[in-house]
């Protein structure tokens, strides 16, 4: 039997065909004007320039929408407790005893729609690229190399500890395990957490004795190569041109 | 001694830090180019003796010589991958990159090659063991003799003289596993191979060397040997059913 977790082609687009040492020095950037936008106004500005990147990769709307209401769920009590915390001079509105404070509310927006645009900028990059080769960009980029290896194996045996999660789960259906509130169900599930996690450090053991095997010798090392193009800064520039207004925008208007 | 491509063991002993000792004397060799089969019930001290002899359990110097290097030298040891490559029992502790086609480059990466060379060489040893084109697939979507295969093509895009192969039909289906024996017959280099499937056994090894309770309790022409139903009731093994008189 074998359980996997499904693995996403990569549909073929301008962003999937751009360097990806220079997409991913180009998302940094936008992360990073994303992150320092002050204002709802602007952060949403910036969610819909991802958006548009995501059209551009060709992503199912579908998919982003499920992103998106994961992220939701995430920064959801940034939304809902941020407005109640407002001071008593705050204009806001009045809903029975409750005040809901409307600068609190606009940034409480602000945060969800960063989240938001960051996320789809992530989104974006794992669909345009394949890990190993944007593991290896960010290599490119000075990242250290230790740093790369524990990306890669903890996304290789993310997806192997999930699928020994689900048999274990599996095992436990045919045995007539069913989750309830009761100490059985905890006490079941913190020994399958442990189960896991045990199998987890054994593994890392072996892993560790198969990459001195095959000459581990701490580097990182991939067959990734990169040709940077025109079209390659080009892209670079617009992107940056783009994020770097909208924060000049916000700063002077 | 031997031992250019070969596998010389004197008294070689092993003992666990918790005070368990997994091989007590073992002796024996494998001449250059020989196939050679470990064999016994498990707990017996196979994997001990592979890990001790690609340096990753280390001991005192001398007990063993693999390819002219002792694995408990540290200097040596350093050379190793170079002449020596094991396939672990379990393939998913051994394919750890992302893709493929990264992690049976992996090794020649790691001993230096360039990216031209490594990647022509993962791709040769992918096509070797049946998998050409499969390189941009992840090794978690693999079957499980898919990762098997996939982790023999990681040792031998390393061109190792020596191979040291722990349980190499587990998790094959029968044509997968007639596969393997078509393949390992193919390949140059000294092998020591242990398993439990004496079918394959028979049908890629000359000699064998019984391993029970961390001794080597006898050795000798693998036909001879494993149609002995004594020696194979004694040491918890059963004579292959093709070897048995009817």
């Amino acid at each position: 039997m074998t359980l996997v977790l499904r693995e996403h082609p990569i549909p073929d687009s301008p962003l999937a065909r751009w360097d990806a040492r220079w997409k991913l020095a180009a998302f940094l950037l936008a992360a990073f004007a994303l992150v320092a936008t002050q204002t709802a106004l602007a952060a949403g500005a910036g969610w819909l320039l991802t958006l548009g990147l995501a059209g551009i990769a060709r992503i199912p709307v579908r998919t982003i929408i499920q992103r998106v209401l994961l992220i939701f769920v995430a920064v959801l009590p940034v939304l809902l407790v941020a407005p109640l915390s407002g001071t008593a001079t705050d204009a806001g509105w009045q809903l029975g005893t409750i005040t809901i404070s409307q600068p609190r509310l606009l940034v409480a927006l602000a945060v969800v729609l960063r989240a938001f645009g960051i996320g789809t900028l992530a989104l974006v990059l794992v669909r345009t690229d394949p890990l190993p080769r944007l593991l290896t960009a960010a290599h490119a980029l000075f990242l250290p190399g230790v740093l790369i290896q524990i990306a890669a194996l903890a996304y290789r045996y993310t997806f192997l500890l999930a699928s020994e999660a689900r048999r274990m789960q599996i095992a436990l259906r045919t045995r007539g395990f069913r989750p309830r509130t009761n100490a059985h169900t905890y006490s079941t599930l913190g020994s399958m957490i442990g189960g896991v996690l045990v199998r987890g450090s054994d593994r890392a053991d072996a892993v560790s004795a198969a990459m001195r095997c095959r000459g581990f010798d701490g580097n990182y090392h991939s067959l990734s190569e990169f040709q940077s193009r025109n079209a390659d800064r080009l892209n670079f520039l617009i992107l940056a041109l783009a994020f770097g207004s909208l924060l000049l925008v916000e700063r002077f208007l | 001694m031997a031992h250019d491509g070969g596998i010389c063991i004197t008294d070689l002993t092993h003992t666990y830090t918790d005070g368990r000792r997994a091989l007590s004397g073992v002796s024996f060799s494998v001449t250059d180019g020989e196939r050679v089969a470990l064999v016994g019930p498990n707990g017996a001290g196979k994997t001990t003796l592979f890990l001790r002899l690609c340096g990753i359990l280390t001991g005192q110097r001398g007990q063993a010589l693999v390819s002219g290097h002792d694995p408990a030298d540290p200097a040596e040891r350093k050379q190793l991958p170079r002449t020596v490559g094991i396939v672990f029992q379990n393939p998913d502790d051994q394919l750890f990159s992302a893709s493929l086609l990264e992690d049976v480059a992996f090794g020649p990466l790691n001993l230096g090659l360039s990216r031209e060379e490594a990647r022509a060489r993962a791709e040769f040893a992918l096509q070797q063991v049946g998998m050409p084109g499969t390189g941009n697939r992840v090794p978690h979507a693999l079957s499980g003799g898919e990762k098997r295969r996939a982790a023999l093509a990681g040792v031998l895009a390393m061109e190792p003289a020596v191979l040291l192969l722990d349980e190499p039909s587990m998790y094959l289906d029968p044509r997968g596993r007639r596969e393997l024996i078509g393949l390992i017959n193919a390949l140059p280099g000294t092998m020591l191979i242990a398993s439990h499937d004496l079918e394959l056994v028979l049908d890629t090894c000359s000699r064998v060397v019984i391993l029970d309770g961390g001794q080597v309790v006898a050795a000798g022409d693998a036909v001879t040997l494993l149609a002995d139903p004594e020696i194979m009731d004694r040491h918890g093994l059963e004579v292959p059913y093709r070897l048995r008189k009817r």
